[in-house]
């Protein structure tokens, strides 16, 4: 043989493709020429650099950006001739920077989705195998191995992603509705944990998969409303009539691993999940996030208790309950005790967990319940970095936060107030007068423009309102100085429930 | 499941389309970004390549593999880019002769993962494809071949000169 033929067997060797018999040959060979050995050891250190290249992921989904109307057009067959308008990548369009971390939030989706990682030899792919086939008997596995027989067994319910089937399960109370379904690498210690809506970061935490608020709202609006009478399979509920109706609040975050849940039931202030293993889950770690509807109760929390089929107790989560309305106060923000010294610390020290700290969107989207907002609001970063944008029904507010203790890239940040914007176009009645007088000093010259008009504080009964202004005044020589101004408005009610100026504001 | 199924399935519903596009999008960025060699450029075929499953998802027949079928989406975005730009092919050597390195400074910058993105970046774009999909999705010769609509002969003609050329870049030695 030449050495041509050997540099083959080495490159095929690279790929595995050599017979027992040719490995054989190869593996003789280098043992006595020098020239192929050095050859060989250097074809496998380049292996070994390119089987190590990174899965990189792209910053911003484009598939998440990709308008619903064509995605609609393709699902019923007539396929748009192409795209209406080009998707401007976000970081190429006037929007805050941080706008796109948010959506780069719900990036990350199903990586190691199955059929997509082919891996010869495993036969099925593996989401699938996960799974029994509808009508199937969901107690062998392919595998063949016999599960325990559940009790009254009901098809998974996230057997197809059909919208069909995800509308027929909304409209029983009980029924959990599938939000994500991962592969997961590593091992994990639990069966399953539930969270509240608001904490989804804890999923990431313990399971590394990603669920975002946007994740859960998704599918939400076309929802109908679950039925308020009893349905067959919640015998276990002590009296529905008596229960409100949920709200969107009453929910709770249910993570389950290497199983699904089978039934649940709602009992008193008790959640029960039954879980059956999956079966199949070799080389991997199957996380499924579900949303469950959970008791309206006075209590502050819900427990959640995972049961296997023969009902015995696996686990018990108590999740912290959801308070049905979210407004928050303007002013200070509220302490969050959390985010003191010793975080700082942890942050550093174990950065996978606690980097959230260092990033100011993140924060506020962690801690949006404490901060008195809904779970499900929407959070982006502004063209500061100290100051983050929350919309919620509708109003945006900014919260604005401080790097206490360290400053810069690994400082944490934490919230110092809440702001609420003003509407220009339409104010409140406090407003109102608020912005006729920055108009007034407008037209009179005083002030050459104002934007970004913010509620620092109200105290909506003593009738006196901190607002701050981005204000641009003339300057010599035709030039402008832009500040952020602030002032203090104090104005006075009349019994028609108009307000005005009660004076000149003062300025802070 | 079938690949034909798993099309079927993405095909039913808006929900359902969309959750598939963002489960292959890493997979097609991951081509671009080792096509192109740059991160813009990578974007751009990777948009471009979405919108070309999501339109003709439907005429997938399930002949060969969906993702030999994608990546075939892939790489001929990426060959359009090319053509638009006609942006001159920088040979690999002598691009990485005329980098203003010192001898050792390339010694030290061997074989990390960024060297070995730039020189896969400046490998002739035939052995460029043949070898992302090889190592960066670890299809087999026959996958690639149906991918690309080659012979595994030429395939491995590709991805062995590509690797020769990397082994010849990084080791020195006489290139094929």
């Amino acid at each position: 043989m030449t050495h041509e033929a050997y540099r083959e067997l080495i490159q095929r060797a690279i790929d595995e493709d050599l017979s027992q018999a040719e490995q054989t040959v190869l593996d003789t060979h280098i043992e006595t020429c020098a020239e192929c050995r050095r050859e060989y050891d250097e074809y496998m250190s380049l292996a070994a650099g390119l089987a190590k290249l990174s899965k990189v992921r792209p910053e911003t989904s484009f598939a998440m950006q990709m308008t619903p109307e064509l995605l609609r057009q393709t699902v019923e067959g007539a396929a748009p001739a192409a795209p209406k308008r080009r998707v401007v990548p976000l970081w190429k369009r006037a929007v805050p920077a941080a706008a796109a971390v948010v959506l780069g939030v719900g990036l990350s989706i199903p990586m190691t989705n199955g059929w997509f990682d082919h891996q010869e030899g495993t036969g099925q792919p593996d989401h699938v195998a996960l799974l029994p086939e509808k009508g199937q008997e969901p107690t062998h596995g392919p595998t063949g191995q016999l599960l325990p027989e559940p009790p009254e067994i009901k098809p998974p319910p996230d057997q197809e992603s059909t919208a069909a089937l995800t509308v027929e399960l909304k409209s029983t109370q009980s029924e959990p509705r599938l939000i994500i379904r991962e592969k997961v690498e590593t091992e994990l210690p639990m069966r399953a944990v539930a969270v509240a809506p608001s904490d989804l970061d804890q999923v990431k935490e313990q399971t590394g998969v990603t669920v975002t608020p946007e994740d859960l709202a998704k599918g939400k609006e076309d929802a109908p409303r679950p039925p308020a009478e009893k349905n067959g399979d919640t015998s276990g509920i002590a009296s529905v009539d008596e229960e409100p109706l949920p709200n969107d609040n009453d929910h709770v975050v249910v993570v389950t691993v290497n199983s699904t849940p089978i039934n649940v039931t709602i009992e008193g202030g008790r959640v029960i999940v039954t879980l059956a293993p999956l079966s199949g889950t070799q080389g991997g770690t199957e996380v499924a996030v579900f949303e469950l509807n959970a008791p309206h109760t006075s209590n502050d929390t819900t427990t959640v208790t995972f049961t296997d089929p023969e009902g015995n107790v696996i686990d018990e989560s108590s999740v912290p309950v959801e308070q049905p309305t979210a407004v928050p106060r303007v002013g200070d923000a509220p302490s969050l005790d959390i985010l003191d010294e010793a975080m700082q610390s942890k942050s550093q020290s174990d950065p996978a967990r606690y980097s959230y700290v260092t990033d100011p969107v993140r924060v506020v989207s962690r801690h949006l319940r404490e901060l008195g907002f809904a779970w499900n609001a929407q959070v982006s970063g502004t063209q500061v970095r100290d100051r983050v944008a929350v919309e919620q029904g509708g109003v945006r507010y900014v919260v604005g936060l401080t790097q206490p203790y360290l400053q810069g890239d690994g400082g944490l940040w934490k919230p110092a107030f809440i702001a609420r914007a003003l509407p220009v176009e339409q104010p409140g009645p406090q407003e109102r007068p608020v912005l006729d007088y920055f108009r007034g000093q407008q037209e009179a010259g005083v002030i050459h423009s104002f934007s970004e008009l913010l509620v620092l504080s109200e105290r909506v009964r003593l009738g006196t309102l901190v607002v701050e202004a981005h204000v641009e005044m003339s300057g010599p020589h035709g030039s402008y100085e832009s500040s952020r101004s602030q002032y203090r408005f104090h104005l006075s009610g009349d019994n028609d429930g108009t307000w005005k100026l009660d004076g000149s504001p003062d300025k802070l | 499941m079938q690949d034909k199924q798993i099309v079927a399935d993405a095909l039913k519903s808006q929900e359902a389309l969309s959750q598939f596009l963002r489960t292959v999008e890493p997979f097609i960025y991951q081509t671009a970004y080792y096509l192109t060699g740059k991160k813009v450029d990578a974007e751009d075929v990777t948009q471009e390549s979405l919108w070309k499953v999501c339109r003709s998802l439907n005429q997938f027949q399930g002949e060969g593999s969906l993702r030999g079928w994608i990546h075939r989406v892939v790489v001929n975005t990426f060959r359009e880019q090319l053509r638009k730009r006609k942006t001159p092919t920088v040979e690999l050597d002598e691009a990485w002769q005329s980098s203003d390195l010192s001898v050792e400074e390339q010694v030290e910058t061997r074989l990390t993962e960024q060297s070995l993105y730039q020189a896969i970046a400046m490998l002739p774009v035939n052995y460029r494809e043949v070898l992302v999909l090889r190592h960066v999705h670890d299809m087999s010769y026959q996958e690639i071949a149906e991918a690309l609509e080659l012979t595994e002969a030429q395939v491995k003609t590709r991805l062995f000169r590509g690797r020769e050329k990397l082994r010849t870049l990084f080791y020195g030695g006489d290139p094929v």
